[in-house]
């Protein structure tokens, strides 16, 4: 497999690059051959991929080389907005080193939802925002045509401007970045409770989330973390939301939904997904909220409001 | 330990307890307060009563000995209220209630003659903290008496926060609570929220001005949100503190301050399990 490119440092910001492929076999020649280039150009690569993708390429490479590094993403759990920052993280740690980085960023698409698919593109899409100015890097996404969803990969397609095919790596002609269309949010489920909170209530909106999740099972050190992120979401309806907001939740398949709706609007679309800046103290409600809860769907115009919902996983029976 | 959480009664406080009681309009101060005076001379305390809320006519029980104190002597004729002079008196008249035998001392403090409104919430939660160390570390039972129609729900939840006791029923009390638990000791219990992180703030300020260098105890901390953990982080950034120690918070408080990336910060607070 040839490259147009052999290098990261030949423009700034991020070249991020889709890379269709059917099967394993075909998984191995194009991520091998990328990693070959970056180590023909002395640069190093940080590898995410799902585990049975990484024992491939592990398996594959001449014994353990300093420059390609699996990166540990256990921690980083299902929510997709802590994808950005960790990718900041891992680049801004090997940036020291002086040499120019790639990346391998794979998804494990196996039991996701509808809510979860949406924001895995919404990632793919922000990506492309989130790295404008930032150190020159490549990242490669590697999907695999025999088991996603092909409108899924449709979809994430049109958030790449780079592809590797047959025909080596491309600028996908014609690439702009579009404005994101979100899809639209699944209707609640019925029944589902409701409760219209203002300033002082915050006390009153754990209660409901408590009475809601209490049948389920939900207690201790997770039942803190959702109160945590509740209190979040709600304070920040009454201090940049109109000063009241409507609390929904309801269960579907095993995950607790709090829908939050107030009249504010969120303009930033990369809100709590910035690592707290160490210069300053404000701002990291929406950052903790991402890292409490296993998914977090921001919807926000002018014209709506904003609508947050929270996704917490419940313990199995 | 000391007690903390609202009492449905003034008779059942006890040495070394401070209690915010918001006066209702409708109750009066009489009613509530005639068993907690004439319980001071059931158990040999010295009565001591700051204000004048029982005239015309003081309710039965009232010891003949209590002490009767003129606001305007302790708040002085300045623009501004001093408070100093209010903790002057109590720490004063405690030393000498055991001196002169009593049990202990006994106060009553009607504050809609000692302080007006407009000073702020954070004037009265530094004055409340600074009282309760010191009643924590007397021998001496302190009821601060706020009406209800002079200082307004929003100040009384942030005042309410800084005393360990509350005369109420119910669920009703602030949020969360801090106060003195031991030489620079501090506990926080409840939750702290965006609802109450400007008190919280507040209070942190107040006690690092008593104390360089404080202990927090979390122990019965349920939870604090982002703005709690900013308030904090503020406090310990600004002013004069050189170091808080944050001992018993549960393991999602601590996860919170990592994952809000304090624990990265050049910011003095240490948190140990």
């Amino acid at each position: 497999m040839t490259t147009e490119t052999t290098g990261v440092a030949d423009a700034a910001g991020l070249r991020h690059e889709i890379y269709s492929y059917s099967g394993e076999a075909q998984f191995l020649t194009g991520v091998l051959s990328f990693i070959d280039d970056a180590l023909a150009a002395d640069e190093v690569v940080l590898v995410s991929v799902p585990k049975d993708r990484e024992r491939m390429l592990r398996d594959e490479l001449t014994g353990p080389d300093p420059s390609v590094v699996f990166m540990d993403t256990s921690a980083l759990g299902r929510n997709p907005a802590r994808l950005i920052p960790a990718w900041q993280r891992w680049i801004s740690e090997r940036a020291g080193e002086g040499r120019p980085v790639r990346g391998i960023g794979e998804t494990d698409w196996n039991g996701r939802g509808t809510a979860e698919i949406e924001e895995l593109r919404y990632h793919e899409w922000l990506l492309n925002l989130a790295f404008t100015g930032s150190p020159a890097w490549w990242l490669l996404c590697p999907y695999d045509t025999g088991t996603v969803d092909p409108e899924i990969i449709r979809g994430v397609s049109r958030c790449h401007p780079f592809a590797l095919g047959d025909g080596g790596h491309r600028q996908v002609p014609g690439f702009v970045q579009e404005p994101f269309v979100w899809d639209d949010l699944e209707p609640a489920c019925d029944p589902f409770e409701e409760f219209s909170y203002t300033r002082g209530d915050l006390a009153a909106v754990r209660d409901k989330v408590v009475a809601c999740v209490t049948p389920y099972g939900l207690e201790g050190d997770r039942l803190r973390e959702t109160l945590v992120a509740v209190t979040e979401v709600a304070g920040n309806s009454i201090a940049h939301g109109g000063g009241r907001g409507t609390l929904r939740t309801w269960v579907r398949q095993g995950t607790l939904v709090c829908e939050f709706r107030d009249e504010g609007v969120m303009s930033d679309p990369m809100i709590g997904r910035r690592a707290p800046d160490a210069r300053s103290l404000h701002g990291r409600g929406m950052w903790l909220v991402h890292q409490l809860c296993d998914l977090v769907q921001i919807r926000s115009t002018p014209e709506t409001g904003t609508i947050i919902r929270l996704h917490i996983a419940l313990p199995r029976p | 330990m000391r007690k903390s959480g609202v009492t449905p009664t003034l008779d059942l406080v006890d040495v070394g307890e401070h209690v915010c009681w918001t006066v209702d309009p409708l109750q009066g101060y009489a009613a509530a307060t005639s068993a907690f005076l004439a319980d001071g001379e059931l158990f040999g305390d010295k009565v001591v009563i700051v204000g004048s809320p029982l005239a015309p006519f003081p309710p039965a029980g009232v010891p003949r000995d209590a002490v009767l104190v003129d606001p305007r002597s302790v708040r002085g004729d300045g623009p501004t209220p001093d408070l100093g002079s209010m903790r002057g008196l109590v720490r004063r008249e405690a030393d000498m209630a055991g001196r002169q035998g009593y049990r202990a001392l006994r106060v009553l403090a009607v504050m809609d003659q000692l302080v007006s409104p407009e000073v702020g919430p954070d004037v009265l939660i530094d004055h409340e903290l600074r009282l309760d160390e010191l009643v924590a570390d007397s021998e001496a039972i302190m009821v601060c008496a706020y009406g209800r129609d002079r200082f307004g729900a929003a100040i009384l939840d942030q005042v309410a926060c800084v005393h360990p006791r509350e005369l109420g029923n119910g669920r009703s009390g602030p949020s969360f609570r801090m106060f003195n638990s031991g030489p620079d000791s501090w506990t926080v219990c409840g939750v702290v929220d965006s609802d109450g992180a400007a008190a919280f703030g507040a209070a942190l300020v107040a006690a690092t001005a008593l104390s360089p260098v404080l202990r927090l105890r979390l122990d019965e901390l349920e939870l604090m949100d982002a703005a709690g953990m900013r308030a904090l982080a503020e406090t310990a950034v600004g002013g004069s503190v050189r170091r808080i120690t944050v001992e018993g918070a549960n393991p999602t408080v601590r996860a919170c301050w990592e994952m809000l990336g304090y624990s990265n910060c050049e910011i003095p607070v240490e948190l140990t399990p």
